[in-house]
């Protein structure tokens, strides 16, 4: 299965995000509930692009885990001014715009994996997986 | 010599098996109905038999073909996948690995008498045939093997997948009204499980009220009870309530040193206190009968209803 | 254009009935959560039940939307239910953090309504016939009847 690359820059592009991510799980195998999973952190990381960075994008690629189990990469990148306390963003409950502070947080625990990197040059991009 | 990783046998070996391939099979058969390895409760002499016979047939077939050829050699796929074939079949009726090994390799046993009295006298080309001929079987008896481990860790994966789902049975007690007896060990997996199959259960049913019995949870840790929260708060989210009964002593002293926070669902002693407030929920309750007909007795029933029932009683 | 205006927003006696079909971007969920309030003031109606059945994906901003809604009706005297909340859904939400405090949640629409209905009479205060302990002594006396 090809990688897709999704532009974010409008509240419309949330949506296309999230519904390509739940595309791509239901292709791969995923159950119902991981599918809802993945289309839920996209919806929140993309949201966090759209509104905290103006623009960027999320790329959704097929992985493969050490063990063989297949699975799902969402790498969420932007050049905004970066997040300056990712501990804090990191915490339930924090927020500095217009959302409950889950976005981040929430996003984890939901995923297999979660890396972030940001910074105020080259912006922020937070990868998850979801193994099968 | 030849190379001693290549087996070749040569052509009078394949020749001989190929000519005397019955009296091989009546006698490999005599000797395994005559071992102490043979399961007359898990294998007919019928099916030994034909099953004996196949492999010998497709043997000579396949040295024939492959000019006595080495077992890699693509002739012998028939033979490898017969071989596979047999073992998933042992690992199911519950043959031992080594049952399974035995009965390959005791063909040798059989074949290398025949050998000798073929090469009698000559000592050089007998023990040259009787070790490119064992090594022969000693490949096929790995196959055997090999698969069989295959078939039976196969076969511990599906029952353990069965056990998963027959662990977390979701009953339906009365209308509206789930249950869900916890038992044992619960690992992360077996809890996830849990949570999807009641969730479910309460849309199929339409059930507001579900009762979690944790009287057979052996051992409670912050895992199992960010669980039972998890899966709590996601009924309620749903529309249903929970009940937790069954929690003993012991386990109650576990939860409030680890300082788990139970104050948001409700909680019984007993499956059968939990039973009564579930039946409270959804409105009704559990009274004696003789209770019952001194109320009714008494005018208890309302006033809309009464004309009707005095009708039906005269 | 307002996207919430694809989903209807029906009046079913004292309660208003909003049947949510459509995934939302965040426009058209702010738009409906201002539709509901407006339309609360216009009729009057006391309770509001949302059904989410056909959602397949509640994140923190239709999660929030829900919340608020809740609230800003209990203001206007008013008692917002979420109807049909799908397992799935229900699983996510609880592992994002977010578990709709203060918001009623229901199976489906008729559980909904019983809901209502005990509070203040979903259809009205000149139905009380319809009540559901009468109900009830209903189908004990049939029964007994048969017996």
């Amino acid at each position: 299965m090809e990688s897709r690359a999704i532009t974010l820059e409008s509240e419309h592009d949330i949506v296309v995000a999230r519904g390509e991510v739940r595309a791509m799980a239901v292709a791969l195998g995923f159950r119902l509930i991981d599918q809802t999973r993945l289309a839920t952190v996209a919806s929140e990381l993309a949201r966090n692009i759209v509104k905290y960075a103006g623009r960027g994008q999320v790329i959704a690629q097929p992985a493969r885990h050490a063990d063989g189990r297949e699975g799902l990469r969402l790498i969420f990148e932007d050049s905004g001014g970066g997040i300056p306390n990712i501990e804090a963003a990191m915490r339930d409950g924090f927020s500095t715009g217009r959302g409950l502070g889950q976005g981040l947080p929430g996003s984890r625990r939901l995923a297999h994996e979660f890396e972030i990197e940001s910074s105020a040059e080259r912006g922020t991009r937070v990868t998850v997986v979801r193994w099968i | 010599m030849p190379s001693s990783t290549k087996t070749q046998i040569s052509g009078r070996v394949v020749e001989l098996l190929s000519a005397r391939r019955d009296e091989i099979l009546n006698i490999w058969i005599k000797e395994r109905l005559e071992s102490e390895d043979f399961r007359d409760e898990l294998i007919s002499k019928h099916e030994l038999r034909q099953q004996s016979q196949q492999i010998v047939e497709m043997l000579a077939r396949a040295l024939q073909e492959s000019d006595g050829s080495d077992f890699d050699h693509p002739s012998f796929d028939e033979l490898r996948g017969f071989l596979n074939e047999i073992s998933r079949q042992r690992a199911v009726k519950g043959y031992t690995p080594s049952e399974n090994a035995t009965y390959i390799l005791s063909l040798r046993n059989v074949v290398l008498p025949i050998l000798a009295e073929d090469f009698e006298g000559d000592t050089v080309t007998l023990v040259r045939e009787m070790d490119h001929f064992t090594r022969l079987l000693d490949r096929m008896g790995l196959v055997m093997v090999e698969n069989f481990i295959r078939s039976r860790e196969e076969i511990i994966r599906q029952q353990r997948a069965d056990m998963l789902e027959l662990s977390t049975p979701v009953i339906k007690v009365w209308d509206k009204i789930l249950t869900l007896p916890i038992i044992g060990t619960l690992d992360s997996r077996r809890a996830q499980m849990m949570t999807e199959a009641l969730l479910q259960r309460i849309v199929d049913t339409g059930s507001t009220v579900a009762i979690l019995d944790i009287t057979g949870v052996r051992t409670m840790d912050t895992l199992v009870a960010n669980h039972l929260i998890k899966t709590v708060t996601a009924a309620r989210l749903m529309g249903a309530r929970c009940i937790l009964t069954g929690v003993s002593p012991s386990i109650a002293q576990t939860m409030v040193q680890l300082g788990i926070d139970l104050t948001e669902i409700t909680t019984r002693a007993q499956m059968s206190d939990g039973i009564r407030l579930a039946l409270e929920m959804i409105g009704r309750k559990v009274v004696s009968a003789a209770a019952l007909s001194h109320l009714r007795a008494n005018g208890a029933t309302p006033p809309a209803q009464k004309t009707e029932q005095t009708k039906s009683e005269s | 254009m307002n996207g919430s205006q694809r989903i209807p927003i029906l009046k079913v006696g004292r309660v208003l009935v909003v049947p949510v079909q459509v995934d939302m971007d965040d426009q058209t969920v702010i738009g409906l959560q201002e539709r509901i309030l407006s339309e609360l003031e216009r009729t009057g109606a006391r309770g509001v039940l949302i059904d989410i059945s056909l959602l397949e994906m509640v994140d923190s901003f239709i999660g929030r939307m829900l919340s608020d809604i809740a609230a800003m009706a209990r203001i206007m005297d008013a008692r917002t239910v979420v109807v049909g909340i799908q397992p799935a859904v229900a699983i996510t939400l609880v592992e994002l953090g977010l578990e709709l405090r203060g918001v009623d949640t229901v199976l489906n629409v008729d559980e909904g309504i019983k809901l209502l209905r005990a509070e203040f009479g979903a259809y009205g205060a000149d139905d009380d016939e319809d009540d559901e302990f009468q109900g009830e002594w209903h189908s004990f006396g049939e029964s007994r009847h048969h017996a």
